[in-house]
């Protein structure tokens, strides 16, 4: 049975009640999130509301019809309104954000919808300038509230060859990585990832199951409160405010998330893995099954010799000394053996995945001294249905109690590398936001003010906060 | 002699106790506490430990049910840490289960309920028995346990057979688990007991939660008419109470009765008014709560 809470819980849940409710400075955060700027200087704002007060004089739907709106502005031009495909539906829709995606040229709507059963979904739906895709849904807990989704865009290319012509093509890959908080079944609320990845401006056409991000916080995983922390149960508003923020290079973000059940704040990597170290591996994977009968079980070396040829072959795109690194590492899977052909096949794919992630991040080690017990690394694979995977891979960075924050206006930033964190908030009357910070020594700092005044608006301040954790 | 003296002989105390007894009994919290007060000093003066504490469990229990009841858990704690009388070692952990059952904290409220319950079972009184199966109830159902909640109103409503406002709360809560339950017909037949005997003795205060109750029944059976005629009479007698909760519960389901109805003007009119006096920075609440049922959500005693 749904647990059933009082009404005002009920509707913090289903609105995020709670953190648009004082907020000034939430507004200027949604504002952010819906409002974006386009390839050509369009300037696009989201708005929801019902069909008759967003589109007067339009009989397509019952006026009392909760929509979604689009606004393109050009300057010189009537600002033009549209409906956001997929929104004439009778479910209600909230917490709309909008990114811009310059590589396809492509405006993404993403939006919470609650059907009139109280079932909750996220939905996306992106806009070329002329067209909209279908909306596509992220299948998650639908009977969990969930709080506004955030959003991150990540880009890169490769080259691979095309199997009709056979020519060198370069393919253009976009992943929107969406983050939010949901209710889990003990009341607590966790948060979760989803990546929607895009080649060449087409969408692959699923979306993974969302990733639990608590999952890479130990204590969490453990049932227990961090050392230091105090006995639980715990509560902090930044459960409701997870992050995701653009990342060290083009091809990862960082999120951040506070767990209730440890006491936590936890900063994890995403970082979406070069196609190039897919393409070797299955390129690898396919050379041991069409070639390896004739090796296996009773020649290994001979097999183990003929992949590291395959290997050196097509890692063209490697540097030599990271290439020679996945190449050992394969031989040396090989010569452990297996059951059978296939399954050797498979362990040989994913260790020149894990050997090749292993490079991130310069090489380096995960060193966080002195923060508690770090989850490891976690790779997972993007199965598309008739298609080539993907690869993520998921890196605790950082990990430290939460700070004591206050609700109003809550917003948490990291730095570029996941290493920093800083939490802001809006003081009581609103002249002042108040934050405290990650210090060197990995602790937070006592809490601090920037003061608004005729020259620094409420906005400004969080943006001089957010413009602070970009390195 | 002051007057808080009056009267040498333990009587006198158990005077006082009676009439704060009685007054917290039909919701007249604040006459009560001026006479509890009075019985502290009775109590102080003639330094009897056990009954100082009886009384700061009864301070506390006021204090509780009047929203300011953070500054009591200390001492109620000290009384059930001391383990010393066990009638009032019940009485501090019932108050402290009041406390978190008042805060939402249903996982601690129900530990103290637990507390209580064994303490009253010890003593073997059935009043108190029945009083503290009736808090273990209500940390069940906070934490929607409603099948177990339900056995806990069900021995509780056993053990106190007599018609008086007890019984009645008992009725109240126990009929609104069966609602929860789509047993409609026992539900309406505890509701409407228990308003009866609500009336009867003139506890006005307690009326609310069983005409909001029975607002919700009529709108879970669809009888939208007596939905609405229940959520007025709760709307009016909320507002008159101070209860915002009571109050916010009502606008809701009175709005929500008018959209079942068809009638959205007049939805839009309760739903717009719940968010202008309650959630004013959220305008999007009206559209949300005409779109979006959210009934099976919503716990009118959590």
């Amino acid at each position: 049975m749904r647990k059933r809470v009082r009404l005002s819980a009920v509707l913090v849940r289903c609105l995020g009640i709670l953190w648009l409710a004082s907020a000034t400075t939430t507004a200027a955060r949604a504002d952010h999130l819906g409002t974006a700027l386009g390839a050509d200087g369009q300037l696009y704002t989201v708005t929801a509301g019902t069909f008759g007060t967003l589109f007067p004089g339009s009989s397509l739907y019952p006026a009392k019809t909760p929509v979604l709106a689009l606004d393109t502005a050009v300057p010189g031009m009537q600002t033009q309104r549209q409906l956001v495909q997929g929104t004439g539906d009778t479910s209600f829709k909230s917490s709309p954000a909008l990114i811009y995606e310059d590589g396809s040229k492509t405006l993404f709507v993403v939006w919470v919808s609650t059907d009139p059963s109280g079932n909750n979904i996220i939905k996306l739906a992106g806009f070329d300038g002329s067209q909209w895709s279908p909306a596509i849904t992220i299948i998650s807990n639908q009977y969990a509230p969930k709080t506004p989704p955030q959003l991150a865009v990540t880009r890169d290319a490769h080259q691979e060859v095309d199997p009709v012509s056979g020519n060198p093509v370069t393919r253009h890959r976009t992943v929107l990585h969406i983050v939010w908080s949901e209710e889990s079944g003990s009341g607590f609320y966790q948060a979760y990832y989803a990546p929607v990845i895009f080649v060449d401006g087409v969408w692959i056409g699923s979306v993974p199951n969302p990733q639990p991000l608590n999952a890479f916080d130990a204590f969490d995983q453990a049932g227990q409160t961090a050392p230091g922390v105090g006995p639980g149960p715990l509560n902090t508003p930044l459960a409701f405010t997870p992050t995701v923020q653009a990342g060290r290079d083009t091809s990862t973000v960082v999120t951040g998330f506070a767990s209730d059940t440890s006491g936590m704040l936890t900063a994890v990597e995403v970082d979406v893995l070069p196609e190039e170290l897919r393409i070797l591996a299955d390129t690898c994977s396919a050379a041991i099954l069409a070639n390896g009968a004739q090796y296996f079980p009773g020649q290994l070396p001979a097999l183990a010799t003929l992949v590291q040829s395959v290997i050196l072959n097509a890692g063209g795109a490697f540097q030599a000394e990271a290439l020679q690194a996945i190449a050992n590492a394969a031989q040396a899977q090989i010569l452990t053996g297996s059951s059978d052909l296939a399954t050797l096949a498979k362990r040989n794919r994913a260790t020149i995945v894990d050997t090749g992630a292993r490079f991130a991040m310069r090489g380096l080690r995960i060193a966080a001294p002195g923060l508690g017990p770090i989850a490891p690394p976690q790779i997972v694979e993007v199965m598309v249905q008739n298609s080539t995977s993907h690869f993520l891979q998921f890196r605790v960075t950082s990990t430290r109690p939460w700070p004591a924050v206050n609700a109003n206006g809550l917003q948490l930033y990291l730095s570029r590398t996941g290493l920093d964190a800083l939490a802001a908030w809006t003081g009581a009357n609103g002249s002042a936001v108040l934050y405290s910070n990650t210090q060197m020594d990995g602790t937070w700092s006592s809490v601090k003010q920037l003061q608004v005044s005729s020259s620094l608006s409420l906005q400004q301040a969080y943006q001089v906060l957010e413009h602070r954790m970009q390195y | 002699m002051s007057e808080s003296f009056q009267g040498e002989s333990p009587e006198a105390f158990e005077d006082f106790r009676e009439r704060w007894q009685r007054s917290i009994e039909v919701g007249h919290l604040e006459e009560a506490e001026e006479i509890i007060q009075r019985a502290l000093a009775w109590a102080q003066g003639h330094g009897d430990l056990r009954r100082i504490d009886s009384v700061v469990c009864a301070l506390a229990a006021v204090a509780i049910h009047l929203g300011r009841g953070d500054g009591e858990l200390p001492r109620l704690r000290e009384i059930l840490l001391r383990n010393g009388d066990a009638a009032n070692c019940r009485l501090a952990a019932y108050n402290i289960s009041i406390h978190y059952q008042f805060a939402h904290n249903f996982k601690k409220s129900l530990f103290y309920a637990r507390i209580a319950c064994d303490r009253a079972l010890q003593l073997g009184r059935k009043d108190w028995i029945a009083f503290s199966r009736n808090q273990l109830g209500n940390a069940l159902l906070g934490e929607s346990f409603i099948d177990q909640a339900c056995r806990e109103y069900e021995e509780a409503a056993a053990l106190i057979p007599a018609p008086g406002v007890w019984r009645a709360r008992i009725l109240n809560n126990l009929g609104y688990c069966r609602v929860l339950q789509k047993r409609f017909a026992e539900g309406y037949s505890c509701l409407y007991e228990s308003l009866r005997l609500l009336r009867r003795f003139s506890a006005e205060r307690y009326q609310v939660l069983p005409r909001l109750d029975l607002c919700f029944a009529h709108l879970e059976t669809g009888r939208y008419e007596h939905a609405r005629r229940q959520g007025v009479a709760a709307f009016a007698l909320a507002e008159k109470m101070g209860d915002a909760d009571a109050t916010k519960n009502a606008l809701y389901l009175l709005g929500e009765t008018a959209n079942l109805s068809g009638d959205t003007t007049m939805a839009s009119g309760y739903f717009t008014r719940l968010q202008r006096d309650y959630f004013p920075e959220s305008p999007y609440l009206p559209g949300f709560l005409l779109a979006v049922d959210v009934r099976k959500l919503v716990n009118l005693h959590a």
